[in-house]
């Protein structure tokens, strides 16, 4: 690794950013998950080992469906159950409109990345830059965990 | 005088921050960040102010281009020059090679068409081995009625009482703007507070949160991947945001909300207000009428459920809701628009309630 980080700078780039964001990482309080990250990371995973059979992909759809209108709309009450059905019909075109959002979210942060990387080479112990940085990982980070968890 | 709130200064009519909102804590914790950097790599910064002064009457025009540094423009009336210090901040490995860098910024301001040009000269940087870093903050001081340009990356842009106009471009740091008079804003990671605007004012920001207070006559924001916060809104304002939340209160005259992939929540206090235009895609929308307030309401929500604790009418027409109402004598009108979208509606509505800021009325 050593041999490698001699010959080449963009690794080298690399390896001095991540050490600017965890320097910047230790000075901050440490966050646990919520438990919602861990079931909802636990539910993508169970239905891809079913998916091979044909009536739990319908199901699995239905609740993902289901879990989506929720989330959008809100705890359902017993006037509401009726238009769930409607909602799960219509709920993967919202789910796409969702993802193409965070989609649009994650490609301005990368482009963020690429502008505070070209200033920390001009300017490379820039406090303000490198804040920057790591305010713009954390963005991801925060991103993904949404997305992970179902919600917005 | 409570923590960051603008008030008007006794003397000179002109508007002052309490302290700083929201960016305290991110300014303790860059020099904070700044400390221990310099602690680790053993290195003493050196730090040198530059000041320089223009001919600028009002009615002229100050353009400020920079990057690496903050900048405060102060409008002061009665004057007729620019004036500029630059405070220059250089760390490095290389003492002797961060000195010699520092000592030769120069702080430019250049004349021609009624036109003052304010830019920061750098020499050639040294060899990379030296590892320098640097920061030049600006504090400018001009007429109140000359109008002010600004262009900045990684650092905060401040501006007060500037009643000619200011432009704002700002990436990598925050933006606020207090007692100004038609501003525009382009602002990208980092957050825009506007305090006692009045004339125009139009805000777009992305990666950041908006917070108004005290804007008057026409105003637009259009904000992404935040959160837009409106008091005391009065005129014509339009607020549209996406993946964020949408919160006003106090607000009088002509309001529309627009959000998607978000939150609104609005009060509806004031019969100062005229018209409250609500349209919300794939979010939740919560209002809050007084109970005495009179009020003119109708809608259509589609594929969206309308929850409402005054007497108003809510009719299913195929997957719409539709929803029609008033009580006492003049108010509001109110026009709600939803898709995918659940209205709470009036001070006895059920569901989980959204974050209210605390407000305290004085009569």
């Amino acid at each position: 690794m050593e041999r490698h980080l001699d010959t080449c700078p963009d690794c080298r780039r690399v390896l001095a950013e991540l050490a600017a964001v965890r320097t910047a990482a230790m000075e901050l309080e440490q966050l646990e998950p919520s438990p919602e990250t861990w079931r909802a990371i636990r539910r993508r995973v169970m239905p891809e080992r079913r998916l091979r059979q044909a009536w739990i992909w319908a199901g699995a759809a239905a609740v993902a469906a289901t879990l989506v209108a929720v989330v959008f709309l809100g705890r359902p009450g017993p006037d509401r159950q009726d238009r769930l059905a409607a909602v799960a019909t219509a709920a993967p075109e919202a789910a796409r409109e969702l993802g193409e959002q965070y989609d649009d979210y994650l490609r301005g942060i990368d482009a963020a990345l690429d502008e505070i990387r070209t200033a920390l080479d001009e300017n490379p112990g820039n406090t303000r830059v490198r804040m920057a940085l790591y305010r713009a990982h954390q963005s991801r980070s925060d991103a993904m965990d949404r997305m992970v968890s179902g919600g917005y | 005088m409570a923590n960051g709130e603008w008030r008007m200064a006794s003397d000179q009519g002109q508007w002052r921050m309490a302290n700083a909102p929201s960016r305290k804590s991110r300014g303790l914790r860059a020099g904070l960040l700044a400390l221990l950097l310099a602690a680790v790599a053993g290195a003493v910064p050196f730090e040198r102010a530059v000041v320089n002064e223009a001919w600028c009457p009002p009615g002229w025009t100050v353009i400020v281009g920079h990057r690496y540094g903050s900048i405060t423009a102060d409008g002061e009336p009665g004057r007729d020059t620019l004036a500029v210090e630059a405070r220059v901040r250089v760390e490095g490995s290389d003492r002797a090679a961060g000195r010699a860098f520092g000592r030769d910024i120069e702080l430019s301001l250049a004349s021609w068409a009624e036109t003052v040009f304010v830019s920061v000269l750098y020499p050639e940087l040294p060899e990379p081995s030296a590892e320098l870093s640097w920061e030049v903050d600006l504090a400018l001081v001009l007429p109140a009625r000359a109008r002010l340009e600004v262009a900045n990356q990684f650092g905060d842009v401040t501006c007060r009482n500037l009643r000619a106009g200011c432009r704002v471009e700002n990436s990598f740091g925050d933006v606020a703007l207090a007692g100004c008079r038609d501003s525009r804003v382009l602002s990208r990671h980092g957050d825009v507070e506007i305090a006692a605007n009045d004339g125009g004012l139009q805000v777009t920001n992305s990666y950041g949160n908006v917070y108004l207070d005290g804007v008057e006559s026409r105003a637009r924001v259009d904000n992404c991947y935040g959160d837009v916060e409106g008091t005391g809104l009065d005129g014509e304002v339009r607020l549209a945001n996406v993946m964020g939340r949408i919160v006003t209160r106090d607000s009088r005259g002509q309001v529309a909300l627009v959000n998607r992939f978000g939150e609104v929540e609005a009060w509806v206090e004031d019969t100062g207000l005229a018209e409250l235009d609500v349209q919300a895609e794939l979010s939740r929308v919560r209002l809050n009428l007084a109970r005495t307030m009179p009020f003119r309401l109708g809608g259509r929500v589609f594929e969206g459920l309308v929850r409402c604790g005054l007497p108003v009418e809510v009719r299913d027409h195929g997957n719409e809701q539709v929803v029609s109402g008033s009580a006492g004598r003049g108010g509001p009108q109110i026009r709600l628009t939803g898709a995918w979208t659940d209205f709470d509606i009036g001070p006895d509505s059920t569901g989980d309630s959204l974050t209210a800021p605390a407000r305290e009325k004085t009569e």
